[in-house]
């Protein structure tokens, strides 16, 4: 090798031997507690006919980790109190443990009342959020309609190479509530799967031909919208190709909660936080709580939500589509009776991706 | 390729070396010729004049006498055949006799030593001596150059190419030639019918270790300690030379980050920040038109092409009145006129990149051209190799600089000078960075009389930056840019000797696209976003004084009036800062401008100030103050400065950036100036400095305005310099000790930062220390180092991170820039070879061979984080960069 290839070999590698992980000294470790809570219009009660397994009003107490943590550290036997206006106070139950309970089932806010969170942790210190209410009286979930479409996205294809796909899906649409002011309304909508796998293999009497799913990580984001005007709004899209959820059973509770403006920027910025990331990322910042620290200067992470809410359990009808959905399971796995071994998920639903149960849900009736 | 290209030149070197003999070889021939002529005895001339005619006629020779009275001088007879200097000798014994060359006969009238003596001749007919003093070493022109004369013990100083002229009616003038660095030089300049040119080039030789020879005289070397401006830090291209160079790159800015109060924007970061502001605080200039992004390939590579550079000249804190718009620095770099008279050629070759440059005359002593351009190929060597990260990447640049100068007449003077740079380069992403200048400005020089000049100065210069997203599915085009046309004019008036007017006007048109984004394909899902031009016009007028009350006391004294006037067409928010929208400022209304409406107007007085008094004569106190508007913004979306940051115009939601700032300073040289010391402290404030308000999304935002927060910002410091101008060992030792804060309380307290108390600018950086060595091993070595070190730079950290939700890390950050990067600190070394010049050479070479890194700091770059809160360092340079590059020069 002569010299000037070598300058040139070593300069040029030089320049794209650039990153590594970097270690910083952070000297001002600030203690601080995150506070995850919020309450609905709706109480569990309410929430059992749409029908779900009910859902009770929670606060997870955790501390602040260091950057380098992985898990979570939780607070324990800390006391949680909601106030209202009125000077009514409830106790949250602890279970289990960092997880506080309201324990009342018929408990919901009430519209015009004001509430705040209460917490007092083990080492003394105490936070209280600011007072919040409801944004409005109710809010109804208008419409939903399907949109059949299609999308682009890539694939893998030979050599490690990317191919775009096309791939047909629908989008799921709501007609919002009717704005009469000039304000804006602030919507969030959150969805909980329930879809059913059937193992192609095991014979119908088998305990692993069908399960349950509840997968929480197909689906598993909130949709936002600052609204003024009454439009329709997508809130997501589920491909029709492909798709080994839909086959059987598909079903998603959605909840449609109406935000106050604080909860709403809370929310967005909750989403946006984790996207402002690398060189050239948006400049970093802390997101906003309604929380302080009431005798002492310890930090304090979260937001009290109090938010207007309705829900429904949508269920996914292959008939209102304009086209046959094929369940590739089957050719995937081949004959039932086949010795070849196939994907393990052929042969037992406990195998399947995505929080497989072997028991329906408490709510589940016979199809 | 080097090779090659040199290989292919062989032949034609070898033709011209063979023409340089022959045509040596001829020209002795006929010397031998001219010292042999003798004078017949019997001789019939009655008077010198017709002998003196005869024997030039004959012999092609020119005798010239600096007495013209001589030659009526009778002749006694001639007895016997006798050689013509003997003669003249014998006939005019109270004369002193030189002959210079084979064909030139000088009778002085007094002696004159005939050591390093230079004789130009200069062609009869004009009433003038017109010289172009350059360095023997490297052609290049010498600006400020001591010129005496000494009969009528007059003196003048070269000009900026170099040039100086005298009216004189005489033969021949005798003078001195002296400047800092170089042998003092006697000249003598003649008229003579032999002469070819009207001008004469006249070469100084470096004064290496040879400071007993060299006699400057006390101007010129006490020229930092006379000054009346403060804050001036002057870099001459050879100085910038000597800084060593990062992959053979000379890079002016790098050179200008060396004096104090001066760092990079970032570690090879575009840009440079003076005393704590923000690199887009600083007026760039480069022949009147405004350069806006300094750097090549992402800050590796400076935007100028050293070979072009006459003069770089940094006024730290706004300069006097003529400037304004920029309320950090001005950096004025004046590119040098192409050569009058003779064909020049460089041909220069690095590692990444090479250059090229050509100039001449066009009509001889009229007008003349200079053109050259760099290209990198770093493209092409990132790609050879067998890494799938490497040939993913590309970086590349290119530059061309022309300029073509045409003298009107003795008092006019006009260049037209053109400027094009491109970039991109893509770090195995499918982002590609890239941007792009294009620049020209025409300068118009009038000298009305001795005492009278005007300058008109007409530039567009049009920047723009951008982001190819080339995803086929998400990909877009995302572009921004700046695009000023300029109209300014100066008039210099020489009221007395002692007291200099200075006034004019100076006028920007500024057409900003503050960003736009369009899907890059039909199939891209990327939505098309553009964002209203903000158009605005920036006039001034003003004026200034030098003003010398008496040899210790010298003032300049000027005053500016700016108005600036933001135009339609647009749509202005209306912002409401007590009823908050989420993080920003709520929207009450918005007002439709029609094209060339007003929006919104600024202005005001800035007065400028700056005072000299001498102490002894070789040391003085200045103090200065200023106070600057800026009215058009630079705003980075990201943490980090980046290529794609797009400028903004003031307006009614966003006021201008108004500095004021003093400075005090203590000069001192020692050793008859070969070591120039100064202190210098200052104190900068700038009202309405901007910063992002917590939380919000910059990029293409259309309501950029409630986004940003305006409040205070300041920075003190104490500048320290000590600089051996002189000898073997030379060079500087530069420390600053600043701090840079700002105050953001906020339009209303939820947008304050840090509580509205105050934080580190990024640019706090309160240790920076340069010391920069240059050794003169020989006439032909000179052997340099440069060590750096600042402290780190403010950064805003993740301290800790929590979960929430379906969110498994959210990060909690610290106060805004409340850590700091690693220090940063690099050595750096080089050597630098120059051929042996040899008389009448038409060829001269470099070779450069420098260390960069020296010992392989892996100096942060940036500091970012992944949402799980884990810091990444990058940095650029993680490694020792040795480099060579090569530099032929043709004559």
């Amino acid at each position: 090798m002569n010299i000037f290839r070598f300058f040139i070999l070593l300069s040029t590698l030089s320049l794209y031997s650039c990153v590594e992980k970097y270690d910083i000294n952070i000297t001002n470790k600030v203690d601080g507690v995150v506070i995850e809570a919020s309450i609905s219009n709706l109480s569990y009660n309410e929430t059992l006919k749409y029908p779900s397994n009910g859902r009770l009003f929670q606060v997870k107490l955790k501390s602040l980790s260091n950057v380098t943590n992985i898990k979570d550290k939780i607070i324990s036997n800390a006391i949680v109190t909601l106030i209202d206006d009125r000077g009514d106070r409830i106790l949250y139950t602890e279970s289990p443990p960092g997880t506080y309970s309201i324990k009342k089932p018929e408990f919901a806010a009430i519209y015009g009342i004001q509430y705040k969170l209460n917490v007092k942790i083990p080492s003394g210190e105490e936070f209280e959020s600011s007072w919040e209410t409801l944004p409005q009286m109710e809010t109804e979930l208008g419409e939903l309609s399907i949109e059949e479409t299609s999308i682009y996205k890539y694939v893998s294809a030979a050599n490690n190479e990317k191919k775009i796909g096309n791939f047909e899906g629908i989008n799921l649409n709501v007609e919002l509530d009717k704005n009469n002011s000039e304000d804006y309304k602030y919507y969030r909508w959150t969805y909980d799967l329930l879809w059913i796998f059937i193992a192609p293999r095991p014979n119908n009497s088998s305990p692993v031909k069908k399960c349950w799913m509840t997968d929480k990580h197909y689906l598993n984001y909130q949709t936002l919208e600052k609204n003024k005007t009454n439009t329709n709004k997508k809130l997501f899209f589920i491909e029709t190709t492909g798709n080994y959820r839909i086959y059987t059973y598909f079903s998603v509770l959605i909840s449609q909660q109406v935000l106050s403006e604080g909860f709403y920027n809370f929310n967005k910025e909750l989403n946006e936080q984790g996207n402002r990331t690398g060189i050239f990322a948006q400049p970093p910042f802390n997101l906003q709580t309604n929380y302080k620290c009431i005798n002492g200067d310890k930090s304090v992470s979260g937001y009290f939500g109090v938010y207007t809410e309705d829900m429904i359990r949508w269920i996914f009808n292959k008939d209102d589509l304009s086209y046959y959905i094929n369940n590739d399971i089957l050719e995937k796995c081949g004959p039932v009776q086949s010795p070849a071994p196939g994907p393990t998920s052929c042969e037992s639903c406990m195998e399947q991706l995505g929080g497989p149960s072997t028991s329906p849900p408490l709510w589940w009736t016979p199809l | 390729m080097t090779t090659t290209s040199i290989n292919r030149n062989n032949y034609s070197l070898l033709f011209k070396f063979i023409f340089f003999i022959t045509v040596f070889w001829i020209n002795t021939a006929q010397a031998q010729k001219a010292t042999k002529i003798f004078i017949e005895k019997n001789n019939t001339h009655s008077t010198l004049s017709t002998l003196i005619n005869e024997i030039e006629k004959s012999n092609n020779i020119d005798i010239i006498f600096e007495d013209k009275n001589l030659l009526t001088k009778q002749l006694p007879p001639i007895n016997n055949t006798i050689e013509l200097s003997a003669y003249l000798r014998a006939l005019l014994p109270q004369k002193f006799i030189v002959v210079p060359s084979k064909k030139i006969i000088l009778v002085l009238d007094n002696y004159t030593d005939i050591n390093n003596l230079f004789v130009g001749l200069v062609q009869i007919g004009t009433n003038s001596f017109k010289a172009q003093v350059f360095d023997e070493l490297t052609g290049k022109t010498i600006n400020g150059a001591n010129v005496f004369f000494r009969k009528d013990k007059s003196g003048f100083i070269t000009d900026s190419n170099g040039m100086f002229y005298k009216q004189s009616s005489k033969n021949l003038i005798i003078a001195d030639i002296s400047f800092i660095g170089y042998k003092k030089k006697t000249i003598i300049l003649a008229k003579s019918n032999l002469a070819k040119n009207k001008t004469v080039l006249i070469p100084l030789d470096t004064a290496f270790g040879m400071l007993n020879d060299v006699t400057v005289s006390a101007k010129r070397q006490n020229e930092n300690i006379k000054i009346q401006k403060i804050g001036v830090q002057k870099i001459s291209i050879s100085s910038i030379k000597e800084v060593p160079t990062f992959l053979g790159e000379i890079d002016p800015i790098k050179a200008i980050t060396t004096m104090p109060g001066v760092n990079s924007s970032g570690d090879m970061g575009s840009g440079f920040s003076v005393r704590g502001g923000n690199s887009s605080q600083n007026l760039v200039l480069q022949d009147g038109g405004i350069i806006f992004n300094t750097s090549h390939l992402f800050g590796f590579f400076s935007a100028f092409n050293p070979d072009f550079i006459e003069e770089i000249e940094l006024l730290k804190g706004g300069g006097t009145a003529e400037y304004g718009g920029r309320v950090s620095s001005v950096l004025n770099i004046k590119t040098k006129n192409g050569n009058m008279n003779n064909f020049k050629a460089l041909v220069g070759t690095g590692l990444v990149s090479s250059r090229i440059a050509l100039e001449g005359p066009i009509v001889k002593d009229k007008s003349s051209f200079l053109i050259g351009g760099r290209i990198s190929y770093a493209d092409w060597f990132i790609k050879m190799f067998d890494d799938i990260r490497l040939k993913k990447s590309s970086a590349k640049y290119h530059d061309i600089t022309a300029k073509f100068t045409q003298i009107i007449n003795k008092k006019s003077i006009i260049t037209l000078s053109a400027y094009y740079s491109a970039d991109s380069f893509n770090l195995a992403l499918d982002s590609t960075f890239h941007w792009s200048t294009k620049n020209i400005s025409l300068n118009w020089i009038q000298k009305h009389n001795k005492r009278a000049k005007s300058t008109i100065t007409l530039a567009n210069s049009n920047y723009s930056s951008g982001v190819d997203y080339s995803d086929e599915i998400y990909g877009f085009n995302y572009s921004n840019g700046i695009n000023v046309v300029s109209f300014n004019y100066k008039f210099n008036y020489k009221l007395t000797p002692k007291i200099n007017l200075l006034a004019g006007t100076t006028n920007n048109f500024n057409i900003i696209n503050p960003g736009e984004s369009y899907p890059n394909t039909d199939l891209s899902s990327s939505e098309a976003k553009i964002l209203n031009k903000q158009k605005s016009i920036e006039s001034a007028i003003f004026i200034g004084n030098d003003i010398s009350i008496n040899d210790k006391l010298s003032l300049n004294i000027g005053l500016r009036y700016d108005n600036f006037l933001r135009l339609g067409e647009d749509y202005i928010y209306s912002l409401d800062y007590n009823n908050l929208e989420g993080r920003t400022a709520s929207i009450t209304d918005t007002t439709y401008y029609g094209k060339s409406d007003i929006i919104s107007q600024y202005g005001g007085f800035q007065p400028r100030i700056s005072m000299r008094y001498m102490l002894t004569e070789n040391a003085s106190i200045k103090m200065g103050y200023s106070k600057i508007k800026q009215y058009i913004h630079q705003i980075s979306s990201t943490t980090i400065p980046s290529p794609v940051d797009f400028w903004i115009s003031s307006g009614p939601n966003l006021k201008p950036q108004i500095g004021d700032q003093l400075s005090l300073g203590y000069f001192h040289n020692f050793n008859d100036s070969f070591l120039e010391t100064s202190i210098e402290a200052f104190y900068k404030k700038t009202d309405n400095s901007i910063d992002y308000i917590t939380g919000v999304d910059l990029h293409l935002n259309d309501n950029i305005d409630a986004a940003l927060t305006q409040g205070s910002a300041y920075s003190y410091g104490l500048e320290f310099l000590l600089k051996r101008t002189e000898g073997k060992l030379n060079g500087w030792l530069a420390y600053t000790f600043s701090r840079s804060y700002q105050v953001m309380e906020g339009e209303s307290p939820e947008l304050a930062i840090n509580d509205g108390e105050k934080y580190p600018s990024i640019f706090d950086q309160p240790h920076q220390l340069t010391l920069v060595l240059n050794y003169r091993l020989s006439n032909l070595v000179v052997l340099s180092s440069n060590f750096t070190y600042n402290t780190g730079r403010p950064i805003t950290v993740p301290i800790s991170k929590y979960s929430y939700g379906n969110i498994l890390s959210v990060n909690n950050y610290s106060q805004r820039n409340a850590y700091r990067m690693p220090d940063y600190h690099r050595l750096d070394l080089s050597a630098t070879f120059y051929t042996q010049k040899k008389p009448n050479s038409k060829f001269n070479s470099e070779f450069i061979f420098s260390i960069y890194n020296v010992y392989a700091r892996k100096n942060a770059y940036a500091i970012y984080f992944d949402k799980n809160g884990f810091a990444y360092k990058t940095y650029i340079l993680g490694s020792i960069f040795p480099s060579i590059s090569y530099i032929l020069k043709f004559k």
